[in-house]
């Protein structure tokens, strides 16, 4: 039998506990936006954006400057980097001015927690009932759900999520999936 | 737990959604002039059957709609799901 003393399976910062196979990052002051619009809004939208709102359920599209996220039937949750939120948002409201719409900078709302490697997949299975096999859950696609039973929207990556928290679950999630990581060797990169 | 196929986002666990109770029951017309009873009967009375019941959900950590489902309250099965205004499936037999 192995030996385990009493604290080989606690977190220790800095030091991952064997061969590293997740990286946990702050993404710190990601731009987002919800947008609520239907109808004729949705195309006008699009021509804002330079590429069609996604209305497949849990999908997202996006090029290098925005990222679409289907919420639901008439809402998305925008993505971009911080310093492109005013002019999208000049943009959103300049293409919109004739239409019915709200676009409500929530960039503050949420937090984006990256979890990147390999093994991200194992580790957030560990809280979350969604089926996260790529081919229901890989890039291009998007979906919300609960992580820990905290609400969470989670948006693929090539290896990994970003996983878009409420601020005031930030850092329960943050010491959630440090604790899940552990046995992955959780790293936690800048 | 149940799998709730939500009209919307498709089937999830059910600790993402709220029970809204039953379905399709209506408050009374002219309030001001609705009977004591017709106002009880709104508020408080409910079918609670022992079988097939159409009752509202909320994916409240999805979509954050809501919609309806029918559902077998004794085996749990799952009939149909449909969103707000759109025509009611049958109960199945």
């Amino acid at each position: 039998m192995a030996e385990c003393a009493p604290l080989d399976n606690v977190i220790r910062p800095g030091e991952p506990n064997g061969p590293s196979g997740v990286a946990l990052i702050d993404r710190r002051f990601i731009g987002q936006v919800n947008l609520r619009v239907r109808g004729p809004a949705v195309a006008a939208t699009g021509a804002a954006l330079g590429y069609a709102l996604p209305v497949e359920a849990n999908t997202a599209v996006g090029n290098g400057v925005s990222r679409s996220c289907w919420l639901g039937p008439d809402e998305w949750l925008i993505v971009c980097e911080d310093e492109q939120r005013a002019e999208l948002m000049q943009r959103l409201a300049q293409a919109l001015s004739s239409h019915a719409h709200a676009a409500t900078d929530v960039t503050d709302a949420r937090a984006v927690l990256r979890l990147a490697g390999a093994c991200a997949r194992p580790v957030l299975a560990k809280g979350c009932p969604l089926d996260l096999h790529p081919r229901r859950l890989g890039p291009g696609k998007v979906a919300q759900s609960v992580l820990a039973r905290a609400q969470i929207m989670i948006l693929p990556i090539e290896e990994g999520y970003d996983l878009f928290v409420a601020r005031s679950f930030a850092s329960y999630v943050w010491a959630w999936l440090l604790d899940a990581g552990a046995e992955y060797g959780i790293r936690v990169e800048p | 737990m149940l799998l709730i196929p939500c009209p919307y986002c498709g089937e999830r666990a059910e600790l993402e959604f709220r029970y809204g109770g039953e379905a399709h029951f209506r408050r009374p017309d002219n309030h001001l002039e609705a009977s004591d009873e017709s106002w009880a009967n709104y508020l408080f009375m409910r079918k609670n059957p022992k079988g097939w019941h159409r009752e509202r959900w909320m994916h409240i950590a999805g979509c954050k709609r809501w919609f309806y489902v029918v559902r077998h309250t004794v085996t749990h099965r799952i009939a149909a799901a449909y969103k707000v205004g759109d025509p009611w499936p049958d109960l199945p037999a």
